[in-house]
């Protein structure tokens, strides 16, 4: 009895102690329920300091008040708190180098929020995050509040930059296998000279200098030194505290060899010896750790063909001292085969999820295959609808032998409006505009309408192509297009038209993959080709019966024979062969395409034509891209027109060459052409006959006239290697490259050329001579009159009566296969308004007649 | 001209396919020896179906099963194996499959909504993203 | 000084009192302007953080939002408003405006279903917290929409497989259509297909047994016809095992 009485009395005692109300005091913005709703004390409990405490730390945590006490006065315990203030805005002051579009998504607190002191602190390193990373390890930032009315404050963050400070000098110590050159070639921190301003390397960086270590040790490993190590790494300060040196102590150690190399597969499909047998490095080898990764690499690819996703490929080494070998067992554990459980396509917010799925080379239920994979990979790539690195990642499936492919996509911009604008040594401004839908409603099929402008050719198109006709796996394609292009040469300083081609026409196009990397295309293309010739310039009535018709003097007989009016229709079939990893950027693979036209199934025009076109493409290491491109063409006409001086391949079916396949030369600046040299009085006395000028100074004199003829044969070769900038340029979208054209245009009927030394005399309608006579008008004054007789009444001789301008002889120049080579500097920029290309390149060599251009743009805008 | 021939479903393992037997097997063991199956039947006796088929892709033709074969694995109450039969091509029957469909709600993206759609919200996946 | 937050520049910094924007608020919501709403109300609460109004000021934001089918800025509000005052009565209706700026965005079934999955966990939630409150009777009838949207995705990829002749893909997509989606429209369907796909792959034991199921559930629909025909054309004779 008695100890139940003492057990009651404390807690008689402590009865007081029970809590039986809680109050909340102070609360503006919350309500007290709200706030009680934070706390675990509840009425009812009993009282103890640490129950206080607990409710203390709770409200602490929620970080939404300044200030929070607790009191208990015999049973009903008030909370007095202080809330937080709310932040009303936020400024930053002293931020030269890193502007406010910069930082402020970067801070947490944002307008309307509860000021929290840990936010704030939070925000402070994000900032000095964001110095640090531009190489200024001296910033400093300092937080202060603005009290205002109705406890709300004004954060200002009082930024104070400090000068940038830079890796003046790298030393290493300790290393005679290779120089110190070599070594800090391998380095990513680079020393800062003048050269080196635009690489933002050059900045003194701690986890940049431990990075450095790593390539260090890896640079060695791959020379064979297992035992390298870096002993010290120590960075000072200069005298003059503004930058540092750098100083590596490193021990070399010995050089090994591999020893014993062979593969222990525990997996049944693949035998031992045979894998072995297939290892790049033997015994004897200087031991080179980069060939294990890319050994054990392989290996793992080579098991995921063979359905084991998660196979893992171990290497165990075992090192001798005395015999200085390594020797490496590369271990295949065992694992089971995998089967795809699911494929999700996310992120397609308007691409249709078929248009992604049916270039899934492998399905649900289908074994894992690492190579299916990456030809997936490629063939969504090459939609160009996504992301540049778009990867299909591989997720844990719901069992160990299940796995999830996924396709996170992010959608861009697939519209396009062309807008670019030439400009060329010859004629000047070309404007070009072309709008294209690539990803037409999400399903994957392009609608483009193109409306190209320039002096040099007006052009306007409407295509469509469904890449997968009815779900099938058929590609179709039509294009209605109308092109007037007209080609122009230069007679006395200005720009005249030749011959205007207007073609109207329509392509329609049908493909089919016969496997997996290559297809066929069929396609018939029906055009109505009018070409016609300025006539007031070239038109005259030569024979006086009263019909302006096309006068080869003017207008020189090959352009004569081009005018009229031509149906042609054109069969053609194209086998493509295509292994690139993406059609966009190619970074990786090979194309081959070879197109025959049959043109004759009804139309006037028959020729057979054959074009094709190769390209391959090779990463060679830290980002560049080297490729070689090779292209060729003939055509043969079906029909002879036995005239002579006259190609039966018409003019404007026949091929050109010049910009913008080959850069260096001019629009059709390549290949066969008629340049006129004038007639010249070199030594100012009439008798002596007039001497022709060369084909250099003809071509040079801004008279110049040279008409191209094209070619019935071409071939072209270029070869580029694309050069990875620093990351500065690259965030830029910058893409340099070197490039080597060569290429020829040739083989075309020499047409008859018009020679005439002293001028040509002009005659009446009916073919005679006529002669300048002079004469009495009858008002008296002189005159000279156009008569046929050659000698006056008086006897004299008559004048002939010669055309102003024609004291020329042509000249049939540019037709030889021999190589064309023009060198030059490209560079790509995704400008902010769009893709933008400069090329300025040198002509190395070319032939007599060729129009050469050294720099030629275009810029376009994507929406 | 030839097809395309693209290997779908399990991949058959002669000497393992062989070694399962009524009466000793149970679940454990095959999922030991052949892994788990391309599918489960939902209704009536538990089976389970190892499909492997190769399908031939021609130009302009819908691709065709080309060779089929099918493990049947059925199982009684306890869990052994009851039967494993093995079906091949004779069974498979090439049919079109049905043109209706049930409709489904969702708001149809109109025309000029899917010209021009992706202008403004290039790039955010999944909009409406939450704070 | 401005508005450093970038409110639309009309309704600057001009420290009003509080009755007067809010009305002013009101009285733009109710002839339309949404998005104009939207922001005084904003500001309301910005101006006048500790004030009653700006309490409801949050809510009707995020209403305004809604109307005005600015749905992110919506939700947004709501989550705002519910950070600071989780236990407050109308703390039901700002889960409900999180939940419908969701559902009205769900797009057709070809398209991403992210938004449709964050709809139906919203909808959930309102379903678990307030099970009884109006709005989670309104929320279980979309929650049904939903899933069944979610099923018509499934179908359309499974139909999808159907047509380019990956039938066992196809086989495994309805599947999980029947066990995952039972109860959604979709259902008879799936199982109809589940009898085309067991033909093709050469199990018709399998696909009478689905045309026997399909019957039994659902013995009125066309579904079930078309499947009748197409097991006695191609397997009559066969006993389901």
């Amino acid at each position: 009895q008695e100890e139940t009485a003492t057990e009651a009395a404390p807690a008689a005692a402590v009865q007081a102690d029970v809590v039986r109300t809680i109050a909340v005091s102070g609360a503006q913005r919350l309500e007290p329920q709200t706030i009680l709703s934070y706390i675990k004390l509840r009425p009812g409990d009993t009282w103890t300091q640490a129950a206080g405490d607990a409710v203390l730390k709770d409200l602490y945590a929620t970080e939404l008040f300044s200030n929070a006490s607790v009191v208990n006065r015999d049973g009903n315990v008030v909370i007095t708190i202080v809330e937080n203030p709310v932040i009303n805005r936020i400024i930053l002051e002293g931020n030269k180098r890193i502007k406010n579009d910069k930082i402020l998504p970067e801070i947490r607190l944002s307008p309307r929020q509860i000021f929290t002191r840990s936010k704030v602190r939070a925000d402070v390193a994000r900032i000095i995050e964001l110095y640090k990373r531009q190489g200024r390890f001296a910033a400093t930032v300092e937080p202060k509040m603005v009290q205002l009315s109705q406890n709300r404050v004004d954060i200002v963050f009082e930024i104070s930059e400090g000068p940038k400070s830079k890796v003046r000098q790298i030393n290493i110590i300790g290393n005679d296998a290779f120089s110190d050159g070599e070594l800090r070639g391998e380095m990513l921190t680079k020393q800062a000279r003048l050269t080196s301003f635009l690489s933002s390397n050059t900045s003194y960086d701690p986890d940049r200098l431990a990075f450095d270590q790593q390539k260090l040790r890896q640079f060695y490993l791959t020379e064979g030194y297992a035992d390298f190590r870096v002993v010290s790494a120590v960075a000072e300060l200069t005298p003059d505290k503004r930058d540092f040196i750098i100083t590596y102590v490193v021990e070399e150690g010995e050089r090994y060899k591999f020893g014993e190399v062979d593969v222990e597969s525990q997996i049944r499909d693949f035998d031992d010896a045979s894998m072995t047998a297939r290892l790049p490095m033997q015994g004897g080898d200087w031991y080179d750790a980069k060939q294990v990764e890319d050994t054990v690499e392989q290996l793992s690819e080579l098991a995921g063909t063979f359905g084991y996703a998660f196979a893992d490929v171990a290497p165990e080494f075992s090192r001798n001292q005395d015999s200085l070998t390594m020797d490496v067992s590369f271990v295949l554990r065992e694992a089971p085969r995998v089967y795809v459980e699911r494929i999700d396509v996310n992120g397609n917010t308007l691409t249709q999820d078929k248009v992604i799925r049916r270039e899934f080379r492998l399905a649900e239920g289908d074994a894992f295959n690492s190579l299916s994979v990456a030809r997936s990979t490629a063939r969504i790539n090459s939609l160009g609808y996504f992301q540049e690195n778009f990867e299909i990642n591989q997720v844990e499936g719901s069992a160990p032998d299940r796995i999830v492919l996924e396709a996170n996509v992010e959608e861009q911009a697939t519209g396009e409006l062309q807008l670019s604008a030439g400009f060329s040594s010859l004629e000047s401004f070309i404007l070009a505009g072309s709008i294209r839908q690539r990803n037409f409603r999400g399903r994957g099929q392009t609608v483009g309408l193109s409306l190209n402008y320039s002096r040099y050719s007006k052009s306007a198109q409407v295509s469509f192509s469904e890449p997968y006709v009815f779900d099938r796996n058929i590609s179709a394609g039509v294009d209605v297009y109308r092109r007037d292009t007209n080609s122009f040469n230069f007679r006395n300083n200005e720009r005249n038209t030749t011959f205007e081609q207007s073609t109207t026409g329509l392509q329609v196009r049908a493909g089919v993959p016969l496997t997996e990397y290559v297809s066929a295309i069929g396609s018939y293309t029906f055009n109505y080709d009018d070409v016609s010739l300025d006539e007031g310039l070239y038109f005259s009535d030569r024979d006086g019966d009263g019909i302006a018709t096309c006068d080869p003097i003017l207008a020189s007989r090959y352009l004569c024979e081009a005018i009229g009016e031509r149906t042609s229709s054109i069969v053609g079939l194209t086998f493509n062969y295509d292994t690139l990893n993406s059609r966009l950027r190619p970074s990786r693979g090979e194309t081959v395409s070879w197109t025959t036209e049959f043109a004759g199934l009804g139309g006037d025009v028959k020729y057979v034509r054959s074009r094709a076109r190769a390209a391959k493409y090779w990463p060679v290491g830290a980002g560049f891209i080297f490729s070689i491109t090779g292209e060729g063409g003939w055509i043969r006409s079906l029909e002879d027109n036995s005239v002579a001086g006259q190609d039966d391949v018409r003019l404007t079916d026949r091929y050109f060459l010049g910009e913008p396949q080959m850069r260096g030369f001019d629009i059709r600046g390549v290949g066969p052409r008629i340049v006129r040299l004038q007639y010249l009085n070199d030594d100012g006395d009439d008798a002596t006959p007039l001497v022709p000028q060369t084909i250099e100074e003809a071509l040079a004199s801004d008279q110049r006239v040279d008409d191209a003829l094209g070619g019935k044969a071409y071939y072209l070769g270029r070869a580029e290697l694309e050069i990875p900038l620093g990351s500065g340029a690259r965030e830029m979208g910058l893409r340099p490259s070197i490039f080597l054209d060569v290429g020829s245009l040739f083989s075309v009927t020499q047409p008859v050329l018009q020679d005439y030394p002293n001028g040509l005399q002009a005659t009446d309608g009916n073919g005679n001579l006529l002669y300048l006579q002079p004469g009495v008008d009858d008002q008296g004054n002189d005159i000279i009159q156009a008569v046929t007789n050659r000698f006056a009444p008086d006897g004299t001789e008559n004048e002939r009566n010669v055309i102003p301008g024609t004291f020329f002889k042509e000249v049939f120049v540019g037709d030889s296969p021999a190589p064309r080579i023009s060198v030059g500097v490209g560079v790509n920029w995704n400008s902010p308004f769009g893709p933008f290309r400069i090329d300025v390149s040198r002509v190395l060599k070319k032939q007599v007649g060729d129009d050469t251009k050294t720099f030629s743009f275009n810029v376009g805008t994507q929406f | 001209c030839t097809a395309i021939r693209e290997p779908r479903g399990y991949i058959v393992d002669a000497t393992l396919v062989q070694s399962v037997q009524p009466g000793i097997d149970n679940e454990r063991s095959v999922t030991g020896t052949l892994g788990r199956p391309t599918f489960e039947s939902q209704y009536g006796e538990k089976t389970w179906y190892y499909v492997s088929s190769t399908t031939g892709r021609k130009p302009f033709v819908r691709p065709r099963i080309r060779e089929h074969s099918v493990l049947a694995v059925k199982f009684d109450a306890a869990g052994n194996v009851v039967s494993a039969e093995r079906t091949g091509m004779d069974q498979v029957v090439y049919l079109r499959p049905d043109g209706d469909e049930t409709p489904t709600l969702g708001r149809e993206r109109s025309f000029l909504e899917d010209l021009f759609g992706n202008i403004g919200a290039v790039g955010q996946p999944g909009l409406g993203q939450g704070q | 000084c401005a508005g450093g937050d970038g409110g639309p520049r009309d309704t600057a910094y001009v420290a009003r009192d509080v009755e007067t924007l809010y009305f002013e608020a009101k009285r733009r919501l109710d002839n339309g302007q949404a998005e104009m709403a939207a922001a005084l109300f904003d500001e309301v609460e910005r101006q006048h953080p500790y004030s009653p109004w700006a309490r409801r000021a949050q809510l009707m934001g995020s209403f305004s939002y809604y109307v005005a089918k600015d749905y992110n800025k919506a939700i947004q509000a709501a989550q705002r408003f519910l950070q600071i005052h989780p236990g407050n009565k109308d703390a039901p209706y700002a889960f409900y405006l999180i939940a419908l700026s969701y559902y009205e965005q769900i797009s057709d079934v070809q398209r991403d279903q992210r938004i449709t999955d964050q709809a139906l966990t919203a909808l959930n939630e309102i379903n678990r917290r307030f099970p009884n409150s109006d709005y989670a009777a309104d929320a279980r009838l979309k929650i049904d929409l939903v899933r069944d949207h979610l099923a018509g995705k499934e179908m359309e990829i499974g139909r999808h497989y159907e047509r380019s002749g990956k039938w066992i893909a196809a086989q495994i997509r309805f599947q999980n259509v029947v066990d995952t989606y039972e109860t959604t429209s979709h259902a008879p369907e799936a199982l109809y297909r589940l009898t085309e796909t067991s033909l093709a792959l050469g199990v018709p034991a399998e696909a009478v047994k689905y045309a026997a199921v399909l019957g039994a559930n659902y013995p009125g629909t066309e579904w079930y016809e078309k499947a009748y025909e197409l097991v006695q054309d191609h397997a009559p004779d066969v006993t389901p095992g």
